[in-house]
């Protein structure tokens, strides 16, 4: 550890001035408050410590090209002792890069983070319901078939929109009873697909889907009404076009965090919010509820059906073991078993939680006692698909 | 206090400045990245990356470009990368949102015109395509500008001049006369892009120059393009010959062999594609050859011995990675109960299916993509690389181009290749 020995003269380092692609042998001197920069007994240039920065992330003993500031010159150091030496007097260079924090630098990245944070929080929280209430209805229409369409499509290997004649005309005699008094500015569109999943959902624009399977389970007539009402009041309350215009919002930002758009990762985002977007918030269902509740009031249709579906799928959760056979059309084992009731628990209850305190309140606020359909038309529903 | 307190030994052999008229007719450049640097660095990027659920992601490519420039060096000189995360990252916020209030409404818009008007909803689609397209090449132009203003080697920065709406109406323009002549014009199309980057990619003062020959791309193109459409009547002619034995007895096709059909037929179309793939990989070697020789910058001139093999063999070792993480995935799936219908109608499944993709593919594919394709390639790249010539480096001073201040956003959002 020789602290004042002249360096030998092979201890050199390389310097580029960023003005010509020239690189020079230099010698370095460290002076108190910088390190200057000579060749042949003439200063080139003068570095305070201070501004002297890593260019790179240093591996292993790679030399250290360093730079000042954001000039283009470049000085590269491979000695072992005068790194050492150097760092000494530029401790930022021990380690990694590092940036140096300041006032108006932290102020920026709050600032930025407190933007992104509000664009998040519009694009999810506020601009959802703004835009359900400001889209035109045809627009609003045209979004709901898509997802209509997706929906139909996803389901389409195994199931098909059913429309034996009689069936479709009794679902549509119930709907009719059900919107009689009822002002809005949708048209109900509501199909029925061939498949055992028991769920029903609305898309915007006044669609409704229904699942072969929830018809299949229902008890009566007054459940297939009642799970019917409930879906109007989303679409009334346009529950389904404010969550799509939501899963758009949260696609951006998936897209933003996740990266390439195209890329495979918010293709599975895109999906994820899309669709389970069908499920809605608490205070969304409740609402729907009370819409569903005065549709069947107005009906006379006795909403125990509702309060009662709620019960016997909550109930469902122990075990199906009515197996219905599927209508063969060589569909494999694994389909028939994914058609049959092991979705009845990944369907209804994950997109409409039911609890005791909604089927009470359904109860309560129920004045209706009548019947939704007559026996042939429950009849002729439940052979929709056939 | 001039001196060094310790004059240990050098820590590695320092570079060796080459004087420019005594330089060697030929050189190579060199890299030295090593595998475990890149696997270390790869896998923290992943990490920062998953755990800032992705915002890290232009840092983390910053930091990569960073390792991988500065281990190439040609003349004893190492490259050097001089981009920050951030001008990424306010590049790709700009353009996401110019995105948002531009197409999302077109494209709602567009939803709505499908039932009013069916031709004009076609036209709407039309325009869209053609603007991204548009979009695509302009975005090609932009990631490289933004690479090069951010290449530097000897204290000098390398630039690419030009337009990005001349390059993205050339690039809309040649795809357009690609797909109009099924392909035939790739070769020569591909000239007038490369030349129109080319001669204006700048080192310090000076530009750089291309003189292509479309003909000696042609015996290699048609080979590929042969093959390829070739392969592709085979595989028609397969099917239809299979349509035509299970039908041959006159009565409809039973469950079974259209079941049959339904299977062989992807295999098939996969094998095409695998063997067309190839072909054009083979192809894009060859011509990046080409290319090389076909570049001058003032006194150098340059040829590559790039083999074909070794890009193909890290690609396909890349894809077969990726596709035995994507099948454990999906046999863990599967093997659970699964199904598209479980994805599509059930928040937790869908979400649990994004957090794996998230977990475990996305890291996994970056980690393999910069270890085997960018680190394996690079090596070779390298060694196969000969620059003749001597520049005379005193005189080679600093150009004047102004630089881009943020970068490649519109790369970021329309999935532009590249490191």
């Amino acid at each position: 550890m020789s602290a004042a020995s002249d360096p030998a003269p092979e201890i050199k380092a390389h310097f580029a001035d960023g003005r010509t692609a020239k690189v020079r042998e230099v010698e370095l001197e460290f002076a108190s408050d910088a390190l200057e920069i000579r060749q042949a007994e003439t200063t080139l240039e003068r570095w305070p410590y201070r501004e002297i920065a890593l260019v790179e992330e240093r591996f292993g003993d790679a030399p250290m090209r360093l730079k000042r500031s954001e000039a283009a010159g470049r000085l590269t150091i491979a000695h072992g002792g005068l790194i050492r030496a150097l760092v000494e007097r530029a401790p930022q260079l021990s380690g990694k890069l590092r940036h140096t924090l300041s006032l108006g630098g932290l102020t920026k990245w709050a600032l930025g983070v407190g933007a992104a944070a509000l664009i998040v929080y519009l694009l999810i929280a506020e601009m959802p319901a703004i835009a359900a209430r400001v889209v035109p209805l045809k627009w609003e229409e045209a979004l709901g078939e898509a997802v209509v369409k997706q929906v139909t499509f996803i389901f389409a290997r195994t199931s098909n929109v059913c429309a034996q004649a009689s069936g479709t005309a009794a679902l549509e005699r119930l709907s009719g009873r059900l919107t009689a008094k009822l002002k809005t500015r949708y048209r109900f569109k509501i199909i029925v697909l061939d498949h055992g999943m028991v769920n029903a959902f609305a898309a915007p624009g006044g669609h409704i889907v229904i699942m072969r399977g929830l018809i299949d389970k229902a008890a009566g007539p007054n459940e297939v009404a009642g799970v019917l009402a409930h879906e109007m009041g989303h679409v009334v309350e346009r529950h389904s076009t404010e969550s799509l215009f939501r899963a758009i919002g949260f696609n951006l930002i998936a897209a933003t965090l996740i990266g390439n758009t195209t890329s495979m990762g918010s293709a599975l985002a895109e999906l994820g919010t899309g669709l389970a977007s069908l499920s809605y918030g608490r205070a969304a269902e409740r609402q729907a509820d009370a819409v569903g509740v005065s549709l069947l009031n107005r009906a006379g249709i006795s909403g125990e059906g509702l309060a009662a579906f709620f019960a016997r799928i909550a109930a469902g959760r122990d075990k199906d073991k009515s197996k219905k056979p599927e209508k063969g059309k060589g569909v494999s084992a694994k389909k028939k078993a994914e058609n049959s009731g092991g979705s009845t628990i990944w369907g209804y209850l994950s997109t409409h939680p039911p609890s005791t305190e909604r089927a009470q309140r359904i109860k309560a606020a129920s004045t209706g006692r009548g019947q939704a359909m007559s026996a042939g038309d429950w009849a002729a529903l439940k052979a929709i698909c056939k | 206090m001039n001196t060094p307190p310790d004059a240990g030994p050098p820590v590695s052999p320092p570079p060796q400045p080459t004087q420019p008229a005594e330089s060697p007719a030929t050189e190579s450049p060199t890299y030295e990245g090593k595998a475990r640097e890149v696997f270390v660095l790869a896998l923290r990027n992943a990490g920062l990356t998953l755990i800032t659920l992705g915002i890290y992601r232009f840092w983390a490519k910053t930091r990569m470009r960073q390792y991988f420039w500065s281990h190439v060096a040609f003349h004893g000189e190492r490259i050097e990368y001089t981009g920050r995360g951030k001008e990424l990252f306010l590049g790709f916020l700009i353009v996401l949102g110019i995105g948002l209030v531009t197409l999302l409404p077109y494209q709602l818009g567009l939803n709505y015109v499908a039932r009013i008007n069916l031709p004009l909803y076609f036209a709407g689609v039309l325009l869209l395509y053609l603007v991204l397209m548009f979009l695509y090449w302009s975005a090609v132009f932009f990631a490289r500008r933004y690479r090069f203003s951010r290449t530097q080697w000897r204290g000098i920065r390398a630039a690419q001049t030009g337009s990005a709406w001349e390059f993205g109406f050339l690039g809309l323009g040649c795809t357009l006369l690609n797909v109009i002549t099924a392909g035939i014009t790739v070769p020569v199309t591909s000239i007038w892009v490369n030349r129109y980057l080319m001669t204006r990619t700048m080192f310090g003062p000076h530009t750089f120059a291309f003189e292509g020959r479309g003909g000696r791309l042609y015996g290699p193109w048609m080979i590929v393009w042969g093959v390829s459409v070739a392969g592709f009547l085979a595989m028609v002619g397969i099917i239809a010959a299979l349509a035509v034995a299970m039908t041959g007895s006159g009565t409809a096709p039973d469950a079974p062999n259209v079941q049959r059909m339904q299977t062989i037929i992807p295999f098939l179309y996969a094998g095409w594609i695998a063997l067309t793939l190839v072909m054009y990989g083979w192809y894009r070697v060859v011509q990046f050859r080409r290319f090389t020789e076909w570049t001058r910058y003032e006194t150098l001139s340059f040829a590559s011995a790039l083999p074909a093999r070794r890009v193909i063999g890290m690609i396909l070792l890349y894809m077969l990675v990726v596709v035995v993480v994507l099948g454990i995935l999906i046999g863990i799936a599967v093997a659970a109960g699964f199904s598209m219908i479980h994805l599509a109608m059930d928040p937790r499944a869908t979400t649990i299916a994004v957090a794996a993709v998230m977990v475990v593919y996305l890291p996994a594919a970056s980690i393999a993509r910069y270890l085997i394709v960018v680190h394996g390639v690079a090596g070779a790249l390298c060694r196969t690389l000969e620059v003749r010539g001597s520049l005379d480096y005193d005189a080679l001073e600093q150009s004047a181009e102004a630089m881009p201040k943020r970068g490649e956003g519109l790369a970021e959002m329309l999935d532009v290749g590249g490191i």
